[in-house]
């Protein structure tokens, strides 16, 4: 079975776009220089997985069709796919299937995203309402703040989380961020801060959440057979999986776990042969759609290891000297949400970390990392992606 | 770039047949707790189970619930708070996500009941409320 390995990639900083482009624009740019950056041009491509979360966001049905057309790729095989906020991660991973069942030697995946800049602030609100059960919660005006504030709810509880606890998390996020010339929000805040931020719905403040951000991302995934050699280290995409739950919190025996994120990381660790779990990861970025979201992702992925996750906080295991390095480009948080720009986004941070092209925030004399994870969900945990990265 | 705004409005304002659901939603709009059985009791409903993998049927159950979960939303704009909920009605095996009345006061353990609708609106799943 061939190898997948991360030709090259590019990325259009996440913000809220005020330029005067559009996602056409966007697109265009980040396949010039993801094209460039793999050193191919778009003859060498067999296929090419167009990952966009909502038509409704970017009014446009059928936005695969119409990017590949925008950036110039034709008599390729075509994908579009969807999977909420983990719609980037979903793209990658088809590019990987694809690869690795002998179906194309290049894909490019591109992620495109247009959240923030061009819709009612409300309206998008409402719309992501209804990416949960719109039937029975998104038309009853529940919104995603909702799902996540009760599922951390029960999250604190069941492991002694505090409000400070999350206000620790967009600190150390959005000060990574400061490093990431692709982030929306680096800042140097304080947990005093954090804190005095309005309060949106319990426990989650203004600054727990992440923003919505306009993005676009481009990766191109190569069979190892036909991939060019470069002039850097190769990454290899050696794990990638994805797992489902229950939409609705209510059917889910455990509501405040992202179970399906550890089914997901654990065939992903199976595929990659991995046996001896979390720990054995140098860096990992997960989805931290809220500050809680990245506990409960660190608890699904077992990082706390055979001690108690409040244990493990408090003794520095998941974020002190030595511990694995969480979000190091600052995260949703830090470096922006735009779903289907957002999992690419996640990898290709890895990959220039590995690459020793990017330096680990105050972590400059760490050396590059062998073995890194990206995690992303859609819904609350509800469609899970897992890619295990491992340098050559 | 135009300006969106003038030309589409993002609108829910629309009715779609129910399948399944219909009873459900009938039940919430007169304050009752039309559910799913098979083995386990579902509210809402679930027409396949996931324990036992058998086609449900519909039942009633007690429009009487216990919060389990809440989250306080405080509205800034008209000086209310909201809560939303995750409750368990009656003898369910899975929670509903409600919206609660007099939110300031709603806490874990706290006993409420469904309320049927007090005025017409665009789709019933806003007669999720509970009181």
């Amino acid at each position: 079975m061939p190898e997948a390995s991360i030709l090259g990639g590019a990325v259009r900083p996440f913000g809220r776009c005020q330029d005067g482009t559009t996602p056409r624009d966007w697109a265009r740019d980040v396949v010039r220089d993801a094209l460039k950056n793999a050193g191919i041009g778009r003859n060498d491509l067999d296929s090419v997985v167009v990952a966009v979360e909502s038509d409704h966001l970017m009014l446009q049905l059928s936005p695969g069709a119409l990017l590949a057309d925008e950036v110039g790729c034709y008599g390729v095989s075509l994908h579009r796919v969807e999977a909420g906020g983990a719609s980037g991660a979903a793209g990658v991973a088809s590019a990987v299937a694809q690869v690795k069942a002998g179906l194309a030697n290049a894909v490019l995946v591109l992620g495109v995203e247009h959240a923030a800049s061009h819709l009612r602030g409300r309206d998008v609100a409402g719309l992501y309402g209804l990416s949960f059960d719109a039937d029975i919660e998104g038309f009853a005006g529940f919104l995603p703040i909702h799902h996540y504030a009760l599922s951390m709810q029960l999250f604190m509880a069941e492991f002694n989380i505090t409000p400070q606890d999350l206000d620790e998390v967009v600190v150390r996020n959005r000060r990574n961020a400061l490093a990431n010339p692709w982030a929306h929000r680096p800042a140097d805040l304080t947990a005093g801060e954090v804190a005095a931020t309005d309060m949106i719905s319990t426990p989650y403040r203004r600054a727990h959440c992440s923003p919505l951000s306009d993005g676009a991302a481009a990766i191109v995934i190569a069979s190892d057979q036909w991939a060019p050699r470069q002039n850097r280290r190769r990454v290899r995409i050696s794990g990638t999986a994805s797992a489902n739950d229950r939409v609705r919190l209510g059917d889910r025996a455990s509501p405040g776990r992202f179970l399906a994120k550890r089914t997901a990381f654990a065939k992903a660790c199976a595929m990659a042969g991995i046996t001896n779990g979390a720990r054995s990861f140098q860096a990992v970025e997960v989805y931290d759609a809220f500050a809680g979201a990245e506990l409960q992702a660190l608890e699904a992925l077992g990082l706390h290891g055979d001690v108690s996750f409040r244990q493990a906080l408090d003794e520095g295991r998941l974020y002190g000297d030595g511990a694995v390095g969480v979000n190091l480009s600052g995260g949703l948080i830090g470096q922006g949400a735009a779903p289907g720009a957002t999992g690419i986004a996640q990898i290709l941070f890895l990959e220039r970390l590995m690459s020793g092209r990017v330096e680990a925030p105050g972590q400059q004399t760490r050396t590059a990392p062998d073995r890194t994870m990206a995690d992303a969900h859609g819904g609350v945990g509800t469609v899970c992606f897992s890619h295990i990265l491992e340098g050559e | 770039m135009p300006d969106t705004h003038d030309l589409l409005t993002v609108s829910y304002e629309y009715r779609h047949e129910y399948g399944h659901l219909r009873a459900f939603f009938d039940g919430l709009a007169e304050g009752r707790a039309v559910g799913s059985h098979c083995d386990r009791r579902w509210f809402p409903p679930r027409r396949l189970c996931n324990g036992c993998d058998k086609t449900t049927i519909d039942t009633e159950l007690s429009p009487v619930g216990c919060i389990e979960f809440v989250t306080i939303t405080p509205d800034p704009d008209c000086q209310d708070v909201k809560a939303v909920a995750l409750a368990r009605f009656g003898t369910a095996c899975n929670l509903a996500t409600v919206t609660v009345r007099a939110a300031a006061g709603a806490v874990v353990g706290q006993r409420l009941r469904l309320s049927p609708a007090e005025n017409p609106v665009s789709h019933p799943g806003e007669h999720l409320n509970a009181q």
